[in-house]
């Protein structure tokens, strides 16, 4: 992504340079335009780049597909995001009730775009995660018949099942890719399941 | 999913509901929330042929003081009852309870007469009802008959109405400050109860019991004992007595009576009862 | 359903008028026929998910007179001469975002959006009853709507916002959105 980030600026640099006369390493990116270093009253944006600059008179040198770029790239190896993750837990002994009472979720995926989605990622792993050690199970009669099939019985839980997370963070780049980035999708299912369980069973003995 | 085929008619007072029934017979049934009755029809397992909508009939939804207990009017959503200053100060129990029925949803469109007059014993209400010593007032073409709420529920989902008779009215002694409890386990916070105990002290303590029989039971053994002089803690050991619960896949029936006698302890000994 | 309001006559079909987001329409429909497929099919307004269609999950959460409903539990017929509103109608006249909509957007509070519809109307109607509730209130008021994707809690932070930002208007500088813009952590 980074890579074919990189080549549409560089043409849509060449593009712009070629629509505004300039030469292209005087160009500017700013917010949304590329403009002429010292005439900011030069410029164009990135809609006018691709919306009306005629396909067939692309600048000289300009690539086939003008701001339409497929980058194929492939890894030398695989990212390893790896993370920490403490549940406290209580267990009520007389009825066997299991209450997730605190989560502490420490994650390493690398570099990171956007905070906001990662985060996310990881508590919508971690809540399923949760429920896969305490409330989901399909069940099946003698005769196979699934008994779980509808969300009455099939357990996902609910906002007021699960306390809130407290999520962290470090930071290892990978070198394996360009961005430094590492996988975030899974984790949370990954690591919640053992965490939960050993944690009743410490709570248990 | 789409229920079967169904007429329908929507009527304006209990007058009305109870001509319609008249006129229908056992073919009919009374549509108050509808959240109990609606799964069911759209599980195809309630296939009635008429419908009939009491939602809209607003004379049967009060909470009033009847000097020495409460009426309380069939068709007052759950709703109403978990935000009503009177019960909250006379009778906590049942305010309390119905807070704690299904999820916000279902507690807006959910009455009292809806809950007691399916009768599913893993329900909330009819527990809190008997524990309470309630009456239950059933109007019908001749008038009006009081039936205790321990002689209501005689069968699974069956109860002591009759065919053309509507559940109008439930009264309930004011408890005041009088100790109760309810406890609910379940496993998620809108799931029905795998076991429930209501608890109510009122001189004699009632005790009741959610999802430990085909129909909602008073918890005898407990009572009985409590009334010869046993401490709490004597008494909740016998809260399975007498009890028939059954297994499903969230609980055997050995695990029902292990919570029964555990809840019945605490219920007890929140209420006072050492 | 005037008509057959003061009848005990039991009828096949029934004419409903129903008032959505503000405008009333009256239809011949079967008595069976569901909110949700009438908001749906004869409103056109899919905004109005169906989820588990066993009143569980929420995703069909309207409005019906103010109060929160799951409208694949409720039949077309039972609304009749009542008011709805559905997420169709939460957006400003102007175009833009309710507070709540808004918080969803800055706290990230969906990822497929499958529950959205219907956890903004179930918090819409929390936010007019207690415009000010704490974590734990907004959990509980939160029990009919499932959500698979987020775990909740940026949901629970998108009621948050819009409570601390009742008129919507996200403050110069300070969208959680905007921060989160490539490079802010790199």
């Amino acid at each position: 992504m980074k890579n074919a980030s990189i080549k549409v600026r560089n043409t849509a640099n060449e593009i712009a340079a070629h629509l505004l006369e300039a030469n292209p390493a005087d160009l500017l990116v700013e917010d949304d335009a590329f403009a002429v270093a010292g005439s900011p009253d030069k410029s164009v944006t990135w809609a006018e780049l691709g919306a009306s600059f005629p396909p067939l008179q692309f600048p000289e040198g300009t690539e086939p597909g003008g701001l339409n770029t497929t980058v194929i790239q492939t890894a030398p190896n695989f990212s390893y995001p790896s993370g920490a993750y403490g549940y406290v837990v209580s267990i009520d002994r007389d009825t066997g009730a299991v209450t997730v009472e605190r989560y502490v979720l420490v994650d390493d995926c690398g570099t990171v775009i956007n905070p906001l989605l990662a985060e996310g990622q990881v508590h919508g792993g971690a809540a399923p995660g949760i429920a896969q050690a305490l409330f989901e199970h399909m069940s099946y009669d003698e005769a196979s018949q699934p008994q779980t099939s509808t969300l009455i019985d099939y357990l996902v839980p609910l906002a007021a099942d699960l306390p809130g997370f407290e999520a962290g963070r470090i930071v290892t780049v990978t070198p394996n890719n360009t961005l430094g980035a590492k996988g975030i999708g899974e984790s949370g299912a990954v690591g919640a399941p053992p965490a939960v369980v050993n944690a009743a069973a410490a709570a248990a003995n | 999913m789409i229920p079967a085929k169904f007429d329908y008619v929507r009527v304006g007072s209990s007058d009305e509901a109870i001509a319609a029934l008249t006129e229908y017979g056992d073919d009919a049934k009374l549509l108050a929330g509808g959240h109990s009755l609606l799964p069911l029809m759209k599980l195809r397992l309630a296939t009635p042929t008429v419908l009939v909508d009491i939602g809209d009939v607003r004379d049967l939804s009060y909470i009033r003081d009847g000097g020495d207990h409460l009426s309380i009017g069939a068709l007052t959503r759950h709703r109403d009852l978990e935000t009503s200053e009177l019960l909250a100060a006379e009778a906590p129990l049942l305010a309390h309870t119905a807070h704690l029925v299904g999820d916000p949803q279902v507690r807006n469109r959910g009455t009292i007469g809806g809950s007691l007059a399916h009768g599913d014993p893993a329900s909330d209400l009819p527990a809190v009802i008997l524990a309470m010593g309630g009456t239950l007032v059933a109007t019908g073409p001749s008038g009006s008959r009081e039936i205790a709420a321990s002689e209501f529920f005689e069968g699974f989902l069956e109860t002591a109405l009759a065919d053309d008779e509507l559940l109008t009215e439930v009264r309930i002694p004011k408890f005041g400050s009088a100790g109760w409890s309810y406890q609910k386990f379940n496993r998620r916070a809108q799931d029905w109860a795998i076991v429930g105990v209501a608890v109510q002290c009122n001189g004699r303590t009632g005790v009741a019991l959610v999802n430990m029989a085909s129909v909602p039971i008073r918890a005898s053994a407990v009572e009985t004992a409590l009334l010869g002089g046993a401490a709490g803690t004597e008494a909740a050991a016998v809260a399975a007595d007498g009890t028939e619960p059954s297994a499903d896949i969230h609980a055997s029936v050995e695990y029902r009576e292990h919570l029964a006698r555990v809840l019945v302890g605490r219920g007890l000994a929140e209420a006072g009862i050492a | 359903m005037s008509t057959t309001a003061t009848s005990t006559t039991a009828m096949s079909t029934a004419s409903v008028t129903i008032t959505v987001n503000g405008e009333a329409a009256t239809h011949e429909v079967e008595p069976r026929f569901l909110l949700v497929h009438y908001l749906r099919e004869l409103r056109r307004l899919t905004g109005t998910h169906i989820g588990c269609d066993t009143s569980n999950c929420g995703a069909c959460t309207v409005l019906l007179d103010d109060e929160a409903v799951k409208s694949c539990t409720v039949l077309a017929v039972q609304a009749d001469g009542h008011a709805v509103r559905t997420v169709e109608s939460l957006a400003n006249p102007d175009g833009t975002f309710s507070a709540i909509q808004e918080g969803f957007r800055q706290e990230h509070g969906l990822q497929c959006g499958y529950c959205t519809p219907g956890m903004l109307m179930a918090c819409t109607a929390l936010l007019a009853e207690n415009p000010d509730p704490n974590d734990g209130e907004i959990r509980e008021a939160l029990e009919g709507n499932l959500c698979r994707c987020t775990g909740y809690q940026m949901i629970v932070s998108s009621v948050r916002w819009a409570a601390e930002h009742p008129d919507g208007k996200v403050p110069a500088g300070m969208s959680a959105a905007t921060a989160a813009a490539p490079g802010s952590e790199a």
